[in-house]
């Protein structure tokens, strides 16, 4: 769009804006915009391009939120981003949010936006935050020397909103009369007008670009300008070449650096600029984050403190939120009733297919919701943590170890939400590697956060533990919860120094925040904010694949011979029911059409009976019953009456007739199912994991969720069910007649622990990533490792005949050196790169 | 002593003819004698004398405030020994090993 077009149609405005990391631009943006924006993408890239508006009487302002950055140079991705889009896009008025607290720093930022040339507004931020640091700011003094204006705002609290409006207002209107400052070069004035002069030849370059602007980047050899000069200017070759001449000549007068000087320079005018405009109250000692850390990050005693609040997130979310579950419960079982209600009925030995699919991604969705609570709690703390400012701290104590296996300090989130020790979701875990500044680590870390422990993983687990390692269970499941971030650690390894090679890289340099009282609405709001995020985004993925899921379990479905066979069976059992019926005083209640909906109000009543919890809720549930079915309550709770007892015996034995049925017909439907023979083809590769295809099954199942595995199983090891045997029996009772052993489930258990994330992570690892090269990567690649590691952990221990707790410690030990040995190497050569002295304090 | 100071010349003296085309090799042999930001103890301070990282991380640096002149402190290391935290222009910021290597600084007159 041209400046022309722009101006003749005065209704629709571009505001951008712009600032620092942390200066408070988001909360700016959600004050001016409210809740009119969405999220795009830049194009090409995976940087997020937030765009909103707002409308002032008939003029509609669209306001872009622009990345935060430091600096507008072209050397991280981000700032090439926020770059682009002022020169591609020119914005009417570009809002500049500066944190108050640094006011020094902010404004080398705010001369880069003004040498620009761009009208700019400058929303100046935490203006409380600034005040109870004892700052005080002059605004009058700092619109007369920046020379445009300046609002007041704090964003937390929506504070300057009208004002800020205002003046985006006049600016668009050119009504503010800005004479923004320029900054002197000092002894680089004479090359940098030379510059300036030599670019004007070409007169279609000004239009495009500020020349000064191009002049000063020339000088520090920025790329982007040179490109910009070379490919847009006719005589662009002999400039660029002029500007390399005169740094040169520059640096060789002055021995100093070009970008240096250009820094110092930008650096006088803002230190003057805050002599002139802020004062500071007298000191009062030390300040408070500072006596904080002397503790808290104190050498010796931090990973003490780090580890206590890992076990207080781990207690508090994990422990106590699953406690929380049980009251939430009853309320989902509610719903899969109310649903179960409104659906036809259910018929005698199978279902309509309506009820059972529904049916089906109701439990789905379910147990999804059932982890809300969880979620909740852990939402909640990640965000006092971050808020309160030790998540920085987090970083800088940790930075080192992750750093040894190409990670990055900045990690330690992803995978506290990914569930370091038991419990947690690759979901939210992947979408927080968005802070992390290094390309190379955030792919590793988004790639190996699906190995994290989370919530659906942990029922299996306890299953095979409590099958086959029951004698060792605390040791297993130490083995399990550590093993996996060894493992992460590895392969995040392997990774960087393979695949990832190639990818950009940044240093740790972190700004340490100071600490920060979490208000409690900002932290409630965050929680839910980002629970509503984790339930639309697995929850419409979660039930989408159930419905795969189920009709791959489904279909083909079984032969009609074999569905007349049960259906004989059933009708059997019938008359074995109707026999005993014969000259019942019920009889005409009980038989017949009314046998049906009986024998499913018998089902039903046993079912609330057993979900009651204690003698009030028992007695509820009884009277409920009875009020709706006031003729045949006396048959599912006869109490005296000597018929209707007879009754009752009968629908009990009818009722666990038709449950066998039943589950005779699921386990020949799933063996025969499309799920099924893929389970059985893949069982000659898998034997050599000691996978049969009954776990085949089960462990394929869990790549849509993680917690159909059980389910699956409990499906497929049933014999025994009906003597209302638990899972964990009737497994164990199989696997004594079909061999399988500690070893097994070993296998099973590092097999499930490395192999590929759910589909919902899959899907946000291509959200993380933008591309589906690295979705299929994070598919197969772990299938691999996974495969690998447990078929090669069960063919030696088969060879050497060890059992699965000699395998277990085994592996651990050589997975636990392998991670050390990395460390070791890690730190030999960054010595030898870096400093190869002590500290002269540490050799005290 | 001498070992550490010839290293640190010859990185940046190899650094630096690969970027500045016109090549003269030698450069400023003064100027590059110094300390890194790691001589300086913790809780010590010291000012800023140069960069001898380039790119990203310099640019970075600098618009954190880690400008020629400036007094900085170390104000304490992780646990491990890396990354350190640094106070510069009222503000604290952490680095890396690396990274502090290659921050030139001299004693407070």
């Amino acid at each position: 769009m041209s400046a022309e077009a722009k101006k003749a149609m005065k209704d629709n405005f571009l505001v951008a804006l712009a600032g620092q990391q942390n200066a408070g631009k988001s909360t700016t943006y959600n004050m001016i915009t409210g809740a009119n924006q969405h999220v795009a993408n830049y194009p090409g890239v995976t940087v997020d391009k937030k765009v909103g508006s707002y409308r002032e009487g008939k003029t509609r302002y669209e306001v872009v939120d622009l990345p935060g950055t430091y600096s507008l140079t072209s050397f991280s991705l981000e700032e090439r981003v926020s770059r682009e889009f002022l020169l591609e896009e020119k914005p009417d008025v570009v809002v500049n949010v500066m944190d108050a607290t640094c006011l020094r720093r902010s404004l080398y930022f705010t001369f880069q936006v003004l040498e620009m040339n761009f009208p700019v507004t400058v929303a100046l931020n935490m203006m409380d935050v600034a005040a109870s640091q004892g700052l005080s700011i002059d605004l009058k003094e700092l619109t007369k020397r920046l020379g445009v204006d300046v609002v007041a705002t704090v964003g937390r609290k929506g504070k300057g909103k009208q004002a800020l409006k205002a003046a985006i207002r006049k600016a668009v209107n050119q009504e503010s009369h800005s004479r923004p400052v320029v900054i002197d070069y000092g002894d680089l004035e004479t090359h940098a007008k030379a510059l300036e002069e030599q670019l004007a030849a070409d007169a279609s370059l000004g239009v495009l670009y500020p020349l000064r602007w191009l002049a000063i980047k020339l000088l520090e050899n920025d790329s982007e300008a040179i490109r910009i000069v070379e490919t847009k200017h006719t005589k662009g070759k002999n400039i660029v070449d002029d500007a390399l001449v005169r740094r040169q000549s520059f640096e060789d007068e002055t021995g100093i650096d070009t970008s240096d000087y250009i820094v110092a320079c930008r650096d006088r005018v803002a230190g003057e600029i805050v002599d002139a405009c802020v004062t500071k109250e007298a000191d009062s000692g030390q300040p408070i984050s500072e006596r904080i850390d002397r503790w808290v990050l104190n050498r010796a005693l931090a990973p003490f403190f780090l580890l206590a609040t890992v076990y207080l997130i781990y207690e508090l979310s994990i422990v106590q939120g699953y406690e929380l579950t049980k009251y939430t419960w009853p309320f989902l079982a509610k719903f899969r009733d109310l649903v179960a209600g409104v659906l036809p009925p259910a018929g005698l030995i199978e279902d309509s297919l309506l009820r059972s699919m529904v049916l089906w991604m109701v439990d789905s969705a379910n147990t999804l919701l059932n982890y809300v609570p969880i979620f909740l709690i852990l939402f909640a703390l990640i965000a006092i943590l971050e808020d309160s400012g030790y998540m920085a701290r987090i970083a800088f104590i940790l930075d080192r170890i992750f750093h040894s296996f190409g990670l990055h300090g900045q990690s330690t989130l992803p995978f506290i939400l990914g569930g370091v020790f038991a419990g947690g979701c690759a979901v939210p875990g992947i979408m927080s590697t968005k802070g992390i500044p290094d390309e190379r680590s955030r792919l590793a870390t988004i790639l190996t956060v699906p190995f994290m422990n989370c919530l659906a993983k942990i029922p299996l687990y306890t299953l095979l533990v409590n099958i086959y390692f029951a004698e060792h269970k605390s040791w297993a499941m130490f083995f399990i919860s550590t093993i996996t971030i060894i493992m992460a650690l590895i392969i995040a390894k392997i990774l960087t120094t393979t695949v990832l090679k190639g990818r950009e890289t940044a240093p740790f340099i972190m700004e340490m925040p100071n600490y920060h009282a979490p208000t409690f609405f900002g932290v409630g709001q965050r929680s839910l904010e980002r629970t509503w995020e984790y339930i639309k985004k697995v929850g419409s993925i979660v039930v989408a694949v159930s419905l795969c899921v189920f009709s791959l379990l489904q279909f083909p479905g079984l032969t009609d011979e074999r569905m007349d066979y049960y259906e004989n069976s059933m009708n059997k059992a019938i008359a074995t029911y109707d026999a005993k019926m014969a000259g019942n005083t019920y009889a005409d209640l009980a038989t017949g059409e009314k046998m049906l909906p009986l024998l499913n109000l018998y089902d039903d009543y046993k079912r609330a009976r057993m979900n009651a919890s204690g003698k009030d809720g028992a007695a509820r549930v009884d009277s409920s019953f009875k009020e709706a079915n006031p003729a045949t309550f006396i048959l599912i709770k006869p109490r005296k009456d000597k018929a209707a007892k007879v009754v009752n015996r009968a629908l009990r034995k009818l009722s666990s007739s038709r449950k066998s049925l039943r589950r005779k017909i699921k386990e020949e439907k799933i063996k025969t199912s499309f799920f099924g023979m893929i389970g059985r083809s893949l069982e000659p590769v898998t034997k050599y994991a000691g996978f049969d295809w009954k776990v085949n099954i089960a462990l394929i199942s869990s790549f849509a969720a993680r917690e159909s595995s059980v389910a699956t199983m409990g499906v497929l090891y049933q014999q025994g069910a009906d003597d209302n045997q638990t899972l964990e029996q009737r497994m164990d009772n199989e696997s004594q007649s079909s061999g399988m052993d500690s070893l097994h489930a070993l296998a099973v258990i590092l097999f499930f622990a490395l192999y590929p994330p759910c589909l919902a992570a899959t899907i946000m690892v291509k959200v993380q990533t933008g591309s589906y090269k690295w979705m299929l990567f994070a598919i197969f690649f772990p299938t691999a490792v996974g495969f690998g590691v447990a078929s090669s952990v069960f063919t030696l221990g088969n060879a050497i005949g060890a059992s699965g707790i000699t395998m277990m410690k085994g592996f651990y030990g050589l997975a636990l050196a392998i991670a050390l040995l990395i460390a070791l190497v890690h730190k030999i050569t960054s010595d030898k790169v870096s400093a190869s002295y002590e500290y002269q304090t540490g050799n005290q | 002593m001498l070992n550490k100071f010839d290293f640190f010349n010859r990185e940046p003296a190899s650094k630096r003819r690969h970027r500045s085309a016109g090549g003269d090799g030698q450069g400023r042999p003064c100027h590059m004698r110094g300390k890194s930001l790691l001589d300086i103890p913790i809780g010590g301070k010291a000012v800023i004398r140069g960069h001898f990282s380039d790119g990203a991380v310099r640019q970075r640096l600098l618009d954190l405030g880690f400008v020629p002149g400036r007094e900085i402190e170390v104000v304490r290391v992780a646990t491990l020994g890396c990354p350190l935290e640094l106070k510069v222009a009222g503000y604290c910021v952490t680095l890396r090993r690396t990274e502090a290597y290659q921050i030139e600084v001299e004693d407070e007159c």
